[in-house]
């Protein structure tokens, strides 16, 4: 009976899997295409970019990039759709751009930060999210700074804590609320459970919690649109889905938690396809799919007339373990709904495919 | 291990964790126990093998948690991910054509797009909105270094180093007395007004394929939004998609949005430009038919609906509203005829927006029950019914379907 129902569910299937000789960190889509890109370290301590493209049920490797310090994250977000570079942050805090044809010299570098760049994030480009295209570094040393490839050597927005202040890693960083050419925030997760939303266009901070755990992964529900949920996970196996859309004045954002396994929630990743369901990926070796369901009304009004929101409910749709290592890194296919790739500590980067995402 | 289990088992022993008396280790027990929690107690002790290995009973204990409570966390199982072997041949064919189909379209568009290059690209470069400073909307210059550093304005905290001095309470009391702080503006912007989202899209300089992703991107964030009862938003999102790219779908999808919003005007432009692109779409003609009813164009209305049924006959969305009509036709029609009460019944009945992708089915059926299931999305805020029923006797409002499956 329960296998007959479970049939209905969306399935996660393996689809490929890649051995690799080094550490991989993050995997990303190529856009418009069925290549993929595997960002990491070599053990010799230099940085490795891969270009593999999928044919069929396996996955060829066309290119091989090396440089002299290890890659952690990447992204496409401030790119054109018909440019598509790469925007890469290292080990060494240096932002790159990337032309992958012609990988030699980067477009764009900056040395960004003093410590290694944890992560990064962009928008304004691949046609998400308007306004000027910009990218955002959040480093381990404390720093969050939004660049803007025109703009050589210094950022346009720099969140820094102030002297004396202890700094606290940031471990993620996430663009959202770009729904037109002015509007802009930046959500930045730390190692001590801070998040703190921060409003590009007036410049200032618009609101910060604090989750107990370290927040390890931040993710808007779409870059674009006005913010309407957001997504925090972290150490212990939880996340918090946080409805953006009602901001009350001193509670702050409604949110709904969830713990999805004792250990580590690497990353979330929203279906690009569609804003409620995304994908959690684990300490464990385990990804997570997740429903997320409006409540009957968003908003309502507390004892003294403010508006607050009233969050929803997650229900899981599909659990898979795929290793023992932490699955560090996931994409989502812009382009085919449900394909997607995912790196983990084991040196292996697979593509799976999860279906039925039609019928939910 | 058995010699040492034995005494637990004989008499009225208990578990090692939790404590739990043996005697509820037992099918009957399981059977008839609602304690959920209880219940996940006795799956944990079954699971770890401490009481002994009982998979039949591990199994029967899964299934009445899933009965009572299919949420529940206990029901979460390590598995591996699916292979070929979990599906039927047929899904599996289907999985692995879609793929292969969806890869040799990726690898020609990637051909093609080698050829077209670079220079519509600078176009667009000239575009792009000019380098953020960090003050808002000022004339451009050059030297935005400087301008970071000279522009203040009173407290609005420039960068992260005045967030560490930002003093919650203090900010809070500001707020009460009035503060002028963009902090609060930004707030109640947010609150009050609708954001201002452009109503096109500047395309110049894109391919094709850039142009129909866009479109498709757009018409899904309305989608979306129209889930979610945002109707307005959705209406905006849909006209972006239309300056990309008009299509048929998108603008069946905003007359539905339009008519949520009691928009009639905008909805028969729209329902007619499907007509248009498409003579005889039977949503754009069921629409329509809305449309005119509320318009009070029952000729017109009776019109369309024929229309629909003459291709389907027996479509029974149609043939309702055709009954409405025609007994309004032949009632009164008192002025004050609470088209609310009628309005309501027609929006339960017309189909929901086209989402290309079996999304409407949601949206259908959470019209119907006008937000009381928890799990689907809130339903649209029409005017709430008037009370007095009208001297024709409404039809009955249809029967609810079953709510959808919750997620085992």
């Amino acid at each position: 009976m329960s296998a007959a129902a479970g049939l209905e569910r969306p399935q996660v299937v393996s689809h490929v899997q890649q051995a690799l000789s080094y550490t991989v960190f993050d995997c990303k889509w190529v856009p418009r295409s069925a290549r993929l890109l595997c960002l990491g370290s070599a053990a010799r301590g230099t940085g490795l970019v891969q270009l593999y493209e999928l044919h069929g049920a396996r996955l060829e490797l066309l290119r091989e990039i090396e440089k002299p310090k290890p890659i952690k994250c990447g992204t496409f977000g401030a790119t054109s759709l018909q440019q598509r570079y790469l925007a890469t942050g290292d080990f060494d805090g240096n932002l790159n751009i990337w032309n992958l044809e012609a990988p030699e010299i980067p477009v764009y570098s900056v040395k960004g930060h003093k410590e290694i760049i944890n992560s990064i994030d962009g928008v304004g480009g691949l046609g998400i999210g308007e306004g000027a295209p910009e990218i955002v570094t959040g480093s381990r040393d404390g720093t969050v700074k939004v660049w803007d490839p025109r703009q050589n050597d210094t950022p346009v927005a720099n969140m820094e804590p102030v002297q004396g202040e202890s700094k606290r890693d940031c471990w993620t960083v996430a663009f959202g609320n770009a729904y037109n050419q002015e509007e802009r925030v930046v959500c930045a997760g730390y190692d001590n459970g801070d998040i703190k939303l921060f409003d590009l266009k007036t410049m200032s901070l618009r609101w910060e919690t604090n989750i107990k755990n370290g927040v390890c992964s931040v993710e808007f529900d779409r870059k674009d649109i006005n913010m309407n949920k957001l997504v925090a996970t972290s150490l212990e196996g939880k996340f918090h889905v946080f409805d953006m859309r009602t901001q009350h004045p001193t509670k702050g954002f409604a949110s709904v938690s969830e713990k999805a396994q004792k250990s580590t929630i690497w990353q979330v990743r929203h279906l690009p396809q569609n804003r409620d369901i995304f994908m959690t990926s684990g300490g464990s070796g385990s990804l997570h799919l997740w429903k997320y369901e409006y409540p009957a009304q968003r908003s309502k009004k507390d004892s003294e007339g403010s508006e607050m929101g009233v969050a929803g409910s997650i229900s899981l749709l599909q659990n898979v373990t795929l290793s023992t290592q932490p699955i560090s890194s996931l994409d989502w296919s812009p382009d085919k709904k449900g394909l997607c790739v995912c790196g983990a500590f084991d040196q292996t980067v697979r593509v799976l495919i999860v279906t039925k995402l039609n019928k939910i | 291990m058995g010699d040492e289990s034995v005494p637990y088992l004989l008499g009225e022993g208990t578990t090692k964790t939790y404590q739990i008396p043996i005697s509820h280790l037992d099918y009957k027990f399981i059977e008839k126990c609602t304690d959920v929690k209880h219940l996940e107690k006795i799956l944990r002790v079954l699971r770890s093998g401490e009481e002994g290995c009982y998979p039949e009973l591990t199994l029967a204990c899964e299934k009445r948690i899933e009965c009572l409570d299919p949420r529940s966390r206990a029901l979460r199982k390590e598995k591996p991910a699916a292979t070929a072997s979990d599906f039927t041949a047929e899904e599996w064919e289907a999985i692995n054509s879609e793929l292969m189909g969806w890869l040799t379209e990726m690898n020609e568009d990637d051909k093609k797009s080698q050829l077209l290059r670079t220079d519509t690209l600078n176009e667009r470069q000239d575009n792009l909105p000019p380098i953020r400073c960090s003050s808002s909307c000022l004339p451009t210059s050059q030297n935005k270094k400087l301008q970071n550093k000279q522009r203040s304005k009173k407290n609005i905290p420039r960068d992260y180093s005045e967030w560490d001095k930002f003093d919650v309470e203090k900010e809070c009391s500001k707020i009460d007395e009035d503060g002028e702080e963009s902090n609060s503006k930004a707030r109640f912007s947010s609150r009050t007004s609708l954001p201002m989202i452009e109503k096109k899209i500047d395309t110049t300089g894109m391919t094709k394929r850039e142009k129909i992703f866009i479109a498709t991107r757009e018409k899904e964030k309305g989608n979306e939004a129209f889930a979610t009862g945002d109707y307005l938003e959705a209406v905006t999102y849909y006209t972006r998609s239309i300056s990309v790219i008009p299509t048929a779908a998108v603008y069946n999808n905003k007359a539905l949005a339009e008519i949520k919003l009691q928009d009639w005007d905008n909805a028969l432009q729209d329902c007619e430009k499907v007509l248009d692109m498409e003579p005889g779409n039977i949503k754009a003609l069921m629409r329509r038919a809305t449309v005119h009813s509320h318009l009070q164009n029952y000729q017109a209305a009776i019109e369309d609906l024929n229309n629909v049924l003459s291709v389907e006959p027996e479509n029974s969305r149609a043939k309702k509203s055709l009954l409405e009509i025609e007994e309004k036709l032949k009632g009164l029609k008192p002025i004050s005829e609470p088209q609310g009460k009628g309005k309501k019944i027609l929006i339960e009945e017309i189909e929901d927006a086209e989402s290309g992708e079996g999304k409407g089915e949601d949206t259908e059926e959470c019209e119907r029950h006008g937000g009381d299931t928890t799990s689907a999305a809130p339903a649209a805020a029409p005017p709430p019914p008037p009370p007095p029923p009208p001297p024709p006797p409404p039809p009955p409002p249809p029967p609810p379907p079953p709510p959808p499956p919750p997620p085992p």
